[in-house]
């Protein structure tokens, strides 16, 4: 099982979040998008579904051009599993049981507990939602799909996702954490300027 | 019969009986219901001289070029009151309407009734203005909680087709959630129409000549066939929707909204012509407000296409700037602080409610156009799942109490949304939820008035117990009480608190205050951090109702 894009670019909004990206996914391997808030990396799980058009290049899979008409038949040897929801609100922090976790925080609050506040490390990593479990149709999706697509996953998935590439599954995650880059067997760095391969 | 002008503008003398009173007791009111006695008045003339037209020039094509009017005005009515965009969505719209009106119609008119003349005036024209009108008033509810849905809930539909489910399978889930709108719509008309329209029809029909059997059975014919037209047009304009709403990829489209002059058109048609909808009562048990009389379920549908940033997007509203006093940390319970244009939320995870609501309520705030009718209950997709959602309350015979309330939350839009959010609601006995608890909040809107400005925070109270009582399949806990603190600054500072069981039973406002002290030692919370020592001890401790 192949996926391959190339050549690949996309701006949305006037906005150019990969120009020229090239790779190949293959089965058996764990490959990692990341690069910084706001460089594509969800845009571009969302190239592979079909549900953005490119405005240069092409999606195959196994040598097949993914295309808006051929999109839902691939979909179909898909799983997805989505970026657990961030907040809506301007969210000062987080506290579950047992373990103190910082979300992103909006503008800045002018209350009492503003001293408090905390910046996360990156603003678009779902720390506090690691036990949150999957859609079913995420877990149906994963016993049977040749190709998984998992936006930002949280650490707890990691072992899953791994194994499952060793299944011989394509497995392609979107994450700035360290533990996914060290562990997957290809990195793609989304940038604003130049996007390249580790 | 004979009605004369003269008989029916002497008749008009009645009117200076309420006239007389509304001006004695309150006098603003009266202008109010001058202009719209007097709009109706003009409404129905108009209306009487287009039927008179009908009746007098009694041609079949007539007849259904009406018909065809009228279901182009439910049209426009449903695309207004549901908020939807004009340019998509109208054809769609119309042409379900016309699908679900025109079957049922011609099944009453051809099977049931058999009139000499199915397409004559006296029958065509009435049959369809019912069927019409309900169909705008459900289905503007409808269509909103679908597309709303849609625009809000994007990411449960990529996650569906994302993982191979096929178009109608993703949508699934939204057609659903609007034939429940639909339905808690439905029996919230029928309640209505059960004690008010059918006795009104019936009259009508009697006084027509119609006997008293035929007038029944053809009402029943009439609710059923209503409510037939009404699925059925929701049906159809999602199907004839779906390729101007989504693009080939399966994404939201740009929706694209009218331009001015449909905008105006609208405007005219509708409230020269139609009739407000969505007048109905919401007959879901748990729906119960108090501070609005409608209670129709109805939010906007903005034009905004959410992308993968669309949840942070909603962070950009602007913060207002006004210091206000929120409780100290938690330090015994799950806690994830968000806050809202107008109010601060403490969330528990565990009871899927809030620990704590807190908000700074000023005098402006007390005013404002954004009404309750036009929002809905949503889901909070800041907070993990499991979470409250409107089925669990649905179900339950409990209410949706606001926390911070949709009367505090008139002077904004999106602080009148948020208020909606169930993270800002907790399942509340309808008796306390409509009397003392809402009186309390009438309290402190005048407090608000009188002082400038109010810090009010309030939740609800949990008693330890091995087996709570929980609501809903998301199982959000059942409060054993509800407590409220207010401070005012102005002048030399004070607070008050009040706590209230969640049974329902009758208790004054005077024996349900309580020192902050008191309040702090029931709930485990540290409100007021902010004053200073002296004075936070000094208005802690001390609550009496006859200071404020």
């Amino acid at each position: 099982m192949l996926l391959e894009l190339k050549n690949a670019s996309l701006s949305l909004n006037g906005r150019t979040l990969f120009s020229r990206l090239s790779f190949m996914a293959h089965g058996g391997q764990m490959t990692c998008i990341t690069g910084a808030s706001g460089t594509g990396k969800t845009a571009l799980l969302r190239v592979m579904m079909g549900f953005l058009t490119l405005d240069e290049g092409l999606v195959s899979i196994e040598g097949e051009l993914l295309t808006p008409l051929s999109a839902p038949a691939f979909r179909k040897l898909m799983a997805y599993l989505p970026q657990p929801e961030p907040p809506t609100g301007s969210i000062v922090k987080v506290r579950t049981r047992g373990l103190e976790t910082v979300w992103t925080a909006g503008p800045t609050p002018a209350f009492s507990h503003s001293a408090q506040m905390l910046q996360a490390d990156n603003a678009d990593e779902p720390h506090a939602q690691e036990d949150i479990p999957l859609p079913d149709i995420c877990e149906q999706a994963l016993k049977r799909a040749p190709i998984i697509l998992a936006d930002a996953p949280g650490l707890s998935l990691l072992s899953r996702l791994k194994s499952l590439a060793a299944e011989g599954r394509i497995v392609v995650v979107t994450s700035c954490r360290e533990e996914f880059i060290n562990m997957s067997d290809k990195t793609i760095i989304l940038g604003n300027d130049d996007n390249h391969l580790r | 019969m004979t009605i004369t002008y003269v008989s029916i503008i002497s008749c008009l003398v009645l009117a200076a009986i309420p006239g007389w009173l509304l001006w004695y007791f309150t006098p603003r009111l009266l202008r109010i219901t001058a202009i719209a006695a007097l709009r109706m008045t003009v409404q129905t003339a108009v209306l009487g001289g287009l039927l008179w037209l009908l009746w007098h020039y009694e041609s079949p094509w007539l007849n259904l070029a009406a018909a065809v009017v009228l279901i182009m005005v439910s049209a426009l009515t449903t695309v207004r009151y549901g908020r939807l965009p004009v340019r998509p969505l109208l054809l769609p719209v119309a042409a379900g309407i016309a699908a679900g009106v025109a079957l049922t119609a011609a099944i009453i008119l051809f099977g049931v009734v058999r009139p000499v003349s199915p397409l004559s005036a006296q029958w065509l024209v009435p049959i369809i203005a019912v069927l019409t009108a309900h169909v705008a008033t459900v289905n503007a509810t409808a269509l909103n909680t679908y597309f709303n849905a849609l625009r809000t809930d994007r990411q449960t539909y990529l996650t569906q087709l994302g993982n191979g489910a096929s178009r109608r399978q993703a949508l699934t889930p939204y057609v659903a959630r609007a034939l429940r709108a639909t339905a808690a719509s439905t029996v919230g008309n029928l309640s209505v129409t059960c004690l008010i329209a059918i006795p009104m029809l019936l009259s009508g029909m009697l006084m027509g000549g119609v006997g008293p059997l035929a007038a029944a059975l053809l009402l029943i014919a009439l609710t059923v066939g209503a409510i037939a037209a009404q699925t059925i047009a929701l049906i159809v304009t999602v199907w004839l929707a779906d390729r101007r709403v989504f693009d080939r990829s399966g994404t939201l489209r740009q929706v694209i909204t009218g331009g001015k002059a449909a905008a105006w058109f609208l405007f005219v048609v509708t409230t020269f012509i139609a009739c407000k909808p969505n007048t109905a009562v919401d007959g879901v048990p748990s729906a119960t407000e108090t501070d609005s009389s409608v209670t129709s379920k109805v939010t906007t549908f903005s034009s905004h296409e959410q992308n993968s940033t669309a949840a942070k997007s909603t962070q950009k509203h602007k913060s207002p700037t006004v210091q206000y006093e929120i409780p100290a940390p938690l330090k015994d319970r799950p806690e994830q602080v968000l806050r809202r244009k107008a109010y601060t939320v403490s969330y528990n995870q565990d009871t899927r409610q809030a620990n704590w609501v807190a908000w700074h309520l000023t005098k402006a705030h007390t005013y404002g156009r954004n009404q309750r009718s036009q929002e809905q209950f949503t889901e909070d997709n800041s907070v993990a799942r499991p979470r409250a959602t409107d089925d669990d309350y649905y179900s339950s015979r409990y209410d949706r109490g606001h926390l911070c309330p949709a009367g505090d939350n008139k002077w904004d839009a999106t602080a009148m949304s948020e208020s909606f959010l169930f993270t800002n609601v907790c399942p509340q006995n309808h008796a306390l939820n409509k009397y003392e608890w809402n009186d309390v909040e009438i309290l402190c809107r005048e407090w608000a008035r009188e002082y400038g400005a109010v810090d009010i925070v309030c939740g609800p109270v949990f008693t330890e117990t091995a087996t709570p009582k929980t609501i809903g399949r998301n199982r959000v806990r059942m409060p054993d009480a509800l407590f409220k603190v207010v401070l005012c600054r102005s002048g030399k500072p004070k607070a008050i608190g009040f706590y209230f069981k969640n049974d329902g039973k009758k208790v004054s406002i005077e024996s349900a205050v309580r020192t902050v002290d008191e309040i702090e030692q029931l709930t485990g919370i540290d409100f007021f951090t902010l004053l200073d020592d002296a004075t936070e001890e000094r208005i802690e401790a001390q609550a009496q109702l006859k200071d404020w």
